[in-house]
C-alpha cells in the first residue's frame, strides 16, 4: 500500500476491496455453473478477500496507535496555546513597563537638565529670603493692614506698571509715541510731584531712568534679561514704589 | 438503505475509538455463500432461502457503509503515521520554544542589578 495515502484512504479503500472481492465471490456462488469459476481461482479469491480483512484489523490496529498520538497532539496543542497565552500577556505587561519606564525617564530628564541648570547659577537660600521679604515689605502681596483708599501704598497696578505692561505698550503703538508723554504728566499729577520723591522718571522713549546722587539720571533697560538677579533685588529694595520696575520685567 | 447511511451521518462529528468499529464482513460473507450452495428440494424453503440471502446481502451492504461512515469519525487518521509523527515532533519542538521563551524572560535579570 502507498505509504503516502492517509490511514483513513487506506482504511475506506481496503473496505472497497473487501467490498468488491465479496461481491465477486457472491455472484460466482450465484452464476450458472457454466461460468463458474474454477476452484482455484475461487481459492484465490478467498484467500485474496481473509488477507485484506487481515490488513484492514491491522490497519486498525495503526489508527488506534495513531489515535493516541493524536491524543497526545491536542494535550501538546492546548499546552501549546496556553503558552501562547502566557506570552501575550507576558508581552502586553513588558508593553506598559516599557511605556512606564520611558515616561519617568523623560521626566529624569527633565529633573537632570534643571539640576544641572541651577548648578551652573547657584543662588544662596539668604538672598531669595532677603528677596522674598522685600517684596512682601513692599506691600505687594497684600496691602497694609491700615490701608485706605487713597494711599498710594501698594497693592494695586501703578500707573508706572500699568505703562510697562502690555496695555500701556499697546496704547503706544498707534499715537507714535505721544501718549507716554501725556501719562507722565498724568502721572506726575497724580502723585502729586512724586518726580521729587520718586526716584524713577518715564521718558517718552520708553525708557526707565533713576535718579542718582547730583541728579543724573542713569537708564535701566526694562526689557533686559541679562541683568542679573543681585542687582535687580538692589534695585527693588530702594522703596515701595521701586519695586515695581523689577516686578514688571 | 438511505435511511441507513443518515444515521451515522448525523453524528459524524464525534470522535469515535477504532474498538467500535465494526469491520466482521466475513461471518456474513460466509452465511450468504452457505445459503447460495445449499440445495433445497422444497420450493417454499428454497424461497424462502432465496429471500433470506438477498436479506443477509442487503445487510452486508449495509454493514460496508456503517464501517466507513464510522471510519470516518475516527480521530488521527488524516495523515499515514510517519507525517503524524512529524507533526507531532514539530508540535513538540514548537511547546519547547515556547518554554525557553517564557523561561528567558522569567531569568531576564532584573532592573535593580543591571543599574549597579
Amino acid at each position: 500500500m502507498a505509504s503516502h495515502l492517509s490511514t483513513k484512504d487506506r482504511l475506506l479503500s481496503l473496505i472497497d476491496d473487501i467490498e468488491l472481492i465479496a461481491k465477486e465471490i457472491i455472484e460466482v456462488s450465484i452464476a450458472p455453473k457454466s461460468q463458474k469459476l474454477s476452484a482455484a481461482d475461487h481459492a484465490q479469491l478467498t484467500d485474496l478477500l481473509l488477507a485484506k480483512d487481515v490488513e484492514l484489523k491491522k490497519t486498525l490496529d495503526l489508527a488506534d496507535e495513531q489515535a493516541k498520538i493524536q491524543q497526545k497532539m491536542n494535550e501538546l496543542k492546548a499546552e501549546v496555546d496556553n503558552k501562547d497565552q502566557d506570552i501575550y500577556h507576558l508581552q502586553r505587561q513588558l508593553k506598559d513597563a516599557e511605556q512606564i519606564l520611558a515616561t519617568s525617564l523623560y521626566q529624569a530628564r527633565q529633573k537632570l537638565a534643571s539640576i544641572v541648570k541651577s548648578r551652573k547659577r547657584p543662588v544662596p537660600s539668604e538672598d531669595l529670603i532677603k528677596f522674598a521679604h522685600r517684596i512682601s515689605a513692599s506691600n505687594a502681596v497684600s496691602a497694609p493692614l491700615s490701608w485706605q483708599p487713597g494711599d498710594p501704598r501698594r497693592p494695586y497696578p501703578t500707573d508706572l506698571e500699568m505703562r510697562l505692561g502690555m496695555l500701556g505698550r499697546l496704547c503706544d503703538l498707534p499715537l507714535n509715541g505721544h501718549t507716554p508723554s501725556t501719562l507722565n504728566d498724568l502721572h506726575r499729577i497724580t502723585t502729586g510731584g512724586a518726580t521729587a520723591s520718586n526716584q524713577f522718571t518715564w521718558h517718552p522713549s520708553g525708557e526707565l531712568h533713576m535718579s542718582v546722587g547730583g541728579g543724573n539720571s542713569v537708564a535701566i533697560d526694562a526689557r533686559g534679561k541679562d541683568a542679573p538677579t543681585q542687582e535687580d533685588v538692589e534695585v527693588m529694595s530702594t522703596d515701595s514704589s521701586s519695586s515695581s520696575s523689577s516686578d514688571s520685567q | 438503505m438511505e435511511n441507513n447511511t443518515d444515521l451515522p451521518e448525523s453524528n459524524n462529528f464525534t470522535p469515535l475509538s477504532v474498538q467500535e468499529v465494526d469491520v466482521d464482513f466475513l461471518p456474513i460473507v460466509y452465511e450468504i455463500i452457505r445459503s447460495v450452495e445449499r440445495d433445497f428440494h422444497d420450493n417454499s424453503a428454497k424461497a424462502r432461502e432465496s429471500q433470506d440471502c438477498s436479506q443477509k446481502v442487503l445487510e452486508l451492504q449495509k454493514k460496508f457503509d456503517y464501517a466507513r461512515a464510522q471510519i470516518r469519525r475516527l480521530p488521527g487518521i488524516e495523515y499515514n503515521k510517519q507525517d503524524q509523527i512529524k507533526q507531532f515532533e514539530v508540535l513538540r519542538a514548537q511547546l519547547q520554544l515556547k518554554r525557553d521563551l517564557l523561561q528567558k524572560y522569567r531569568n531576564m535579570c532584573s532592573f535593580e542589578t543591571s543599574f549597579k
